[in-house]
């Protein structure tokens, strides 16, 4: 670095003064990097971060706006003033970064489309690490308690030994002079300690507990090593070890911990509890263990409870043998009960408790005098498994929890109630244990999650749970609504703490209704809603707290009894209710978000209102449509599925256009959240048809349907991948947007039948949408012109329709507009303004940017492609990088940017003046490669792709080691190439690498290589020529009109060429001439020869056979 | 190619990147010096190659990274910190060392395998007492003899005993921290067996990249200059018994996994996880150990390997083993010769 040296600056205080040196003003933006990586869930030391920050700086490479270092690049024109094109190439330094300082999945992935975010199970948050008490009662006791096991001398004999510096002084001494070394065995811990955790899902309370016993255990310094394991059970039933809590990870026999030499102690904590206890295999593993080593079961659960687990314990007394190694007697108390397991090996089983733990590190460490009380548990080499338990009987959920009173602490009860108004996931279950019942313990709960009220939910990460049904509100019941309250406030703290103010926190809203105050944090405005990455809060928060309000607040009904029914309507005339709805639902678009309670209320008259005879004068099915309309309100704000199901449920089996709609409309989102599912948005579209084509509808909700119906279309179009639907969307949507608007004046210029006399905006959108899906799906370009220009007028007469012509609409439009002007290169221009427009437009929403800026990009090559400019290039490479730095680095967005600007940078790093876009072609591409698994179908592009950067930017520095990297990624390409035209051209270009690396190294056999290499492409191209006139769906090339066969010949006849040079370079001149001969009879079936190909062909072969 | 941050690109292609790799972060600037020559063991010289990466010449040339390994490498030959690589055996993590000093042209790879026994002594150096003091007493006998009782007392002569030096021989660590101009590549294999407070100690000689040689620091001032033997054979040159590292070693700290490391270790090297090798990787390893011919016929290998290695410890050793061995087996054994060779690492013994 070219700054003062600072020799001997500690860490800590280094940081400021190196960063600065990277980037002088940022001070304060290391402030916010430091807090947003800790509201991430991460600690970086100040040491990390100064890592992270300069290894960024290098990584983005020295730019021309900084003093070179060491001579990058001299050959960049020094005068050259244009530093704006190569300043936006360079990458952001965070997301470049490979230290990956982001937290994985802090963004919301896709969904471009969605108004409101898809929450899906998986979008959990960050696990964080909460700070808690420590979970070991007493450490310190436990610690020194166990500090007898200093002394515990495993039975093998030390190894090795080591000068006794005084006895040898004193030896030699007395020898007079005459050095005598004295050697004695070295006093070295030898003895190990093996945790085990046992990993079964009830464990996971107890995670905390474990981890302080192993650091007491790694403090202890009593032990060589110290290593932790998990007993999972594996498919089959057996006990595996495995190195994580987490079933994922890969498992090792559980006999691996059998010590032959009786140096390790063995610890496994264990509630046992789980299937591995119940069918006698965690025991069966034990006795192995325990045949050479002394084990141990760390209990957990109050003693009380230890008869009920599938390791019932006796009580007796444990002594020491003497003489016989480390092995314990025990005598019983008292004679064993019938039934019990006899026999075996007694294994002790301890509380963690000081008092348990030090008696038996005593008794273990050979320092105690007398027998020790204990309770053990007998483990056999054949331990029987128990019997099934009866499935539980279906029980109603207040015997459930009645029989849960009855036994359990009363702190665990009181926690189960808490628990009831929270959402069950362990953070905050163990949040609120500790701010509800600060003097509870890990047992109680422990006892919550054994008790049979709760059952694990989903196989999402996290520890999930819910309640068995109906005993959620059976809970609630104790609870007192201010109890409620602070326990939602407190998860409101929570959510605030781990997601962000940017979530919608439900808990607090909820909060806000039970105690009627505003909410402190301000509650996001619908317009910030959108930004906010919504997705990220877990669902089970919002259902929760849903489900709270729901108990509490009059009005709402709920599955349970209510508590407080509200003076009951009596018999509502349909009608009635209905405007009363109306009103309310208006009362909430007034408010905002503070007007979810008039939906909810809204809900709660309609749902009345269904349940009341229709009345003669009543339309038709009415009530039902609105409930469903309100309900699916509910469900934008909630996305609780309950709603989404009674909404379908409240629709179904009716028969009016309104009703219809609405079902269409409960599909859809049905459709949406399950991911996208292709059925589902067939029956919606089914529904939307139906609606749209009813006689009796309105015209509005004609249209509406119409345009919905356009929606799922094109979503549909795109998971099948089928264009069918989009022709069928076409042809519903031009009869009612009227012809081409402008221009094109038709057969017919005057006649827009009525009942639109101005078709409206909406419906030319969703066609011009719908048109521009299509387009994608063309291959004809006159077609595509076609459908180009109509989709550009549509879209056009959209924004002239627009009132104020701003706005995130607006600029929506304005992107769409953009898109179908690309593909007509007369209009590119008017395409570049539109845009420029939208991205004023935009504010800060950042899809939509990036949307804009990737249309941006695609309008500068089209513009490279007619003008053949190289500054349209450059553009367009400045487009892709301000998109870049707004696309997460795991998003679908990023892994289609990346390729698209990697060969814009190509094709500039190819014209006049390219060499200096050399390396940051390389650079993205090297990214575009990286960002695709190599199982991926366009891996072998990508592949493809880096080598040519690599061989380009070759032909710039020569240097030979981008050669020999692009031979390499080319034969992975051809690996993982998915079809044999893919691989010709791989072979291909792998052939011109062997010739350039033989230029470098004049090694002969790199030119056997390359003539291999073409052989292989040639053999390759014809077999793409076979597959393509077997099979004539073949996609067709993008770029080409002549189609797959014919590409393929050509490149075999060029191949064929290029092998014949490389023969001729090798003297072997009749082999070449078989080659070109061979090159000419390709040329002559594919007919057509532009370049004039084959004369040179026949020159050569004239010239070959005239020397022989 | 300034854009182009990787310095190791794992092409198997020698170059000296090495030199264009910018100056270390000033908190992992390392002014040892002057600069040792670290012999001809660890010379780049073109020609012994062979001689220099023996066994694992092929190995290492035809080692490709993928992309996620290649920024972990750049990351640690950057910042000048350790790289932890984790990972199930055969997943190549020796074999990373070796590619990198192949291609960086830094010279013999000092390795120190740990064992359960292997204290931080072990590499930094070993000093023997022993037979010095053999020496010591030998000659004082021999002078003593020489001159008479009478003279006996006045200790050995200086000439007849060879310096400190003799009895020091460094480690590999040692060495490594040796002030050479370019780095070393250190490779610290399988650390997961060692004693528990290795790590610990390791971590304190990484963060200095220093440590001392109390016997010479005891004679440092009548004896500034000591040469003494390094791991590669050769002599260095000791001032002042302190070793201080110049360009900080590439250092790769290798794990099986078996045990996790104190956070602050974990905090200070690079961290690279090694997942098991899919069926592309495992053809392409065993094409680039045993050529075309092979791969094809050992594809149902290669599968069933992939197969078994879902359920059991297996590694990617034994599949090459058991790719060469069939490849000559006749068909009918073929099968029962690679259960035998492909057995799990993890059974019951």
């Amino acid at each position: 670095m070219p700054e003062p040296p600072e020799p001997a600056v500690p860490p800590c205080t280094a940081v400021p003064p190196c960063t600065a040196a990277a980037s002088p003003p940022a001070a304060p933006g290391i402030r916010e990097l430091a807090a947003l990586l800790r509201a991430a869930g991460l600690d970086p030391s100040a040491e990390e971060l100064a890592d992270a920050l300069w290894l960024a700086g290098h990584i983005r490479g020295p730019g021309p706006a900084r003093p070179p270092d060491h001579g990058p690049d001299p050959e960049t024109d020094p005068a050259d003033p244009s530093a704006e094109p190569v300043e936006p190439l360079r990458a952001d330094a965070d997301a470049d970064d490979p230290v990956r300082l982001y937290a994985p999945g802090a963004h919301p992935a896709g969904g471009a489309e969605d108004e409101t975010p898809e929450e899906s199970p998986d979008d959990h948050g960050i696990p964080v690490r909460v700070p808690g008490a420590a979970a070991l009662p007493r450490i310190l006791d436990v610690q020194r308690a166990l500090r007898a096991l200093q002394r515990h001398r495993p039975p093998a004999p030390p190894t090795r030994l080591v000068i006794d510096e005084g006895a040898t002084a004193d030896a030699s001494a007395r020898a007079l002079g005459l050095l005598i070394p004295v050697l004695r065995p070295e006093s070295r811990r030898e003895a190990t300690v093996r945790l085990v955790m046992d990993a079964s899902p009830s464990m996971a309370v107890w995670h905390d507990m474990f981890e302080e016993l192993r650091s007491v255990c790694e403090r202890l310094g009593a032990f060589r090593d110290v290593q932790v394991h998990y007993l999972h059970r594996r498919p089959d039933g057996t006990a595996a070890l495995g190195r994580g809590p987490a079933p994922g990870s890969a498992l090792r026999s559980g006999d691996q911990l059998r010590d032959p030499t009786g140096r390790a102690l063995t610890m496994v904590v264990s509630d046992c509890a789980g299937p591995l206890w119940r069918e006698g295999a965690a025991q069966r593993l034990l006795h192995r263990w325990a045949e050479c080593t002394p084990c141990m079961v760390v209990q957990p659960l109050p003693q009380r409870l230890w008869g009920r687990s599938w390791l019932p314990t006796e009580r007796g007394t444990l002594a020491r043998l003497e003489g016989a190694g480390q092995k314990l007697r025990f005598r019983p108390d008292r004679p064993v009960l019938p039934g019990r397991i006899t026999g075996g090996i007694a294994v002790p089983v301890l509380p963690p408790s000081p008092t348990a733990l030090g008696a038996w590190a005593r008794l273990v460490a050979g320092l105690g005098t007398g027998p020790v009380a204990a309770e053990v548990g007998r483990v056999r080499a054949d331990h029987p498994a128990a019997p099934v338990p009866p499935p539980p009987a279906v029980r109603p959920p207040r015997e459930l929890v009645a029989r849960f009173r009855s036994s359990a602490a009363p702190r665990a009860v009181q926690l189960a109630v808490y628990l009831s108004a929270a959402p069950l996931t362990l953070p905050v279950m163990r949040l609120v244990q500790r701010t509800m019942l600060p003097d509870s313990e890990p047992s109680d709960l422990a006892e919550v999650l054994l008790s049979g009220l709760l059952k694990r939910s989903g196989p999402g990460p996290g520890h999930w749970y819910e309640f068995v049904p109906g005993v959620q509100d059976v809970l609630l019941g104790p609870l007192g609504r201010d109890e409620a309250a602070l326990v939602l406030k407190h998860c409101s703290e929570y959510v605030r703490a781990h997601f962000g103010a940017g979530v919608r926190n439900f808990p607090a809203l909820a909060v806000a209704q039970l105690t009627g105050v505003a909410p402190a944090v301000a509650a996001p405005a619908p317009d910030d809603a959108e930004q906010a990455p919504e997705g990220r809060l877990p669902q089970a928060f919002a259902q929760v707290s849903a489900k709270v309000v729901r108990r509490y607040l009059p009005g709402m009904p709920q599955d349970g009894q209510p508590v407080r029914q509200p003076a009951p309507a009596p018999v509502i005339a349909r009608a009635g209710a209905v405007r009363a709805a109306r009103d309310r639902l208006a009362d909430a678009d007034a408010d905002g978000d503070a007007g979810a309670r008039a939906l909810r209320e809204a809900v709660a008259v309609l749902r009345r209102a269904v349940t009341a005879p229709a009345g003669p004068a009543d339309p038709p099915e009415e009530a039902e449509t609105e409930l469903a309309g309100a309900l699916l309100r509910l469900w934008t704000a909630e996305r609780d599925p309950d709603i989404l199901a009674e909404a379908e449920r409240a629709v179904t089996g009716l028969r009016t256009a309104a009703a219809r709609a609405a079902r269409g409309r409960v599909l859809y989102e049905r459709a949406l959240a399950a991911g996208p599912d292709p059925d589902l948005l067939a029956a919606a579209d089914r529904e939307f048809a139906a609606a749209a084509a009813s006689d009796t509808a309105e015209p509005d909700l004609r249209r509406d349907c119409a345009v919905r119906r356009a929606e799922t279309l094109i979503r549909l179009s795109a998971l099948r991948e089928d264009p069918g639907a989009l022709r069928e969307a076409r042809a519903a949507l031009e009869p009612l947007a009227g012809p081409v608007p402008g221009g094109d004046p038709g057969p017919d210029p005057q006649a827009p039948p009525d009942p639109y006399t101005e078709p409206h905006p909406e419906l030319q959108s969703a066609l011009g949408r719908v048109l521009l899906a299509l387009l994608s799906r063309t291959p004809d370009p006159a077609e595509r012109t076609t459908l180009a220009e109509e989709a550009a007028a549509r879209l056009a007469a959209v924004l002239a329709a627009a009132p104020a012509g701003t706005g995130r609409a607006a600029a929506a439009v304005r992107v769409e507009l953009a898109d179908a002007l690309r593909h007509l290169p007369a209009r590119l221009e008017e395409a570049a303004g539109q845009l420029a427009a939208a991205l004023e437009e935009t504010g800060g929403d950042p899809e939509l940017r990036v949307a804009a800026l990737l249309c941006l990009a695609r309008v500068h090559r089209e513009r490279y492609a007619r003008d053949a400019d190289p500054a349209a290039l450059e553009d367009a490479a400045e487009a892709y990088g301000r998109a870049r730095r707004l696309v997460p680095r795991d998003g679908d967005a990023f892994r289609e940017l990346l390729p698209e600007w990697g060969d814009v940078l190509l094709d500039r790093a190819r014209t006049a003046g390219g060499r200096r876009f050399t390396g940051a072609a390389v650079r993205v591409l090297r990214e575009s490669r990286a960002a695709v698994p190599q199982s991926d179908a366009e891996a072998a592009h990508r592949l493809m792709r880096l080598a040519t950067g690599l061989r380009l930017r070759h032909a710039y520095e020569r240097d030979a080691v981008d050669l020999r990297e692009a031979e390499y990624l080319l034969e992975l390409a051809v690996r993982n190439s998915r079809g044999p035209l893919d691989r010709a051209r791989a072979w291909r270009d792998h052939g011109d690498v062997q010739q350039e690396i033989h230029g470098h190294t004049r090694a002969a056999d790199r030119l056997d290589r390359a003539a291999e290499s073409y052989r292989l492409a040639w053999r390759a191209a014809l077999e793409a020529d076979r597959e393509g006139r077997d099979d004539h769906e073949g996609r067709e090339e993008p770029d080409g009109r002549a189609g797959r066969e014919d590409t393929a010949l050509r490149l075999a006849a060029r191949v064929q060429e290029s092998r014949g040079e490389v023969l001729e370079r090798l003297a072997r001149p009749r082999a070449a001439l078989e080659e070109y001969r061979s090159a000419l009879q390709l040329w002559k079936r594919i007919g057509t020869d532009p370049d004039g190909r084959s004369e040179g062909l026949r020159a050569r072969v004239r010239a070959l056979e005239s020397r022989r | 190619m300034n854009d182009d941050w990787l310095i190791y690109r794992g092409a198997g292609e020698p170059h000296d990147g090495i030199d264009a790799l910018p100056d270390p972060p000033p908190w992992r600037d390392f002014d040892g010096g002057p600069v040792v020559d670290p012999g001809p063991a660890a010379a780049a010289a073109e020609g012994n190659v062979a001689r220099r990466l023996g066994a694992h010449r092929q190995a290492a040339e035809l080692h490709r990274p993928e992309p996620e390994e290649l920024e972990a490498v750049n990351a640690a030959l950057y910042l000048r910190r350790p790289l932890l690589v984790t990972g199930f055996p055969g997943t190549g993590k020796s074999t990373l060392a070796h590619s990198v000093a192949h291609e960086l042209k830094l010279g013999r790879v000092l390795r120190w395998p740990v064992v359960s026994r292997t204290v931080l002594q072990d590499g930094l150096y070993r000093y023997d007492a022993l037979a010095r003091l053999q020496d010591v007493q030998l000659a004082a006998g021999g002078a003593g003899a020489a001159a008479g009782a009478g003279a006996g007392a006045a200790g050995p002569l200086p000439g007849a005993v060879p310096g400190i030096g003799k009895y020091i021989r460094l480690g590999p660590l040692g060495t490594a921290l040796l002030p050479t101009a370019r780095p070393r590549v250190l490779l610290v294999d399988e650390l997961d067996k060692s004693d528990i407070d290795l790590p610990n100690d390791l971590l304190n000689v990484l963060e200095e990249g220093e440590f001392a040689l109390p016997e010479l620091e005891r004679v440092a001032d009548t004896e500034p200059e000591v040469e003494v033997l390094t791991d590669d054979g050769t002599k260095a040159t000791v001032r002042g018994g302190r070793i201080r590292c110049r360009s900080f070693p590439f250092i790769i700290l290798t794990s099986n996994g078996e045990r996790d490391f104190p956070a602050a270790l974990l905090r200070r090297c690079i961290q690279l996880k090694l997942g098991q090798p899919g069926e592309k990787r495992l053809a392409t390893m065993v094409r680039a150990h045993l050529g075309e011919e092979a791969a094809r016929l050992g594809g149902d290998l290669i599968r069933e390997f992939l197969g078994r290695s879902q359920s059991e410890l297996v590694a990617a050793d034994q599949l090459l083993n058991a790719v060469y061995l069939t490849h000559y087996a006749s068909p009918a054994s073929r099968e029962d010769l690679a259960d035998l060779l492909i057995q799990r690492l993890d059974r019951p013994r």
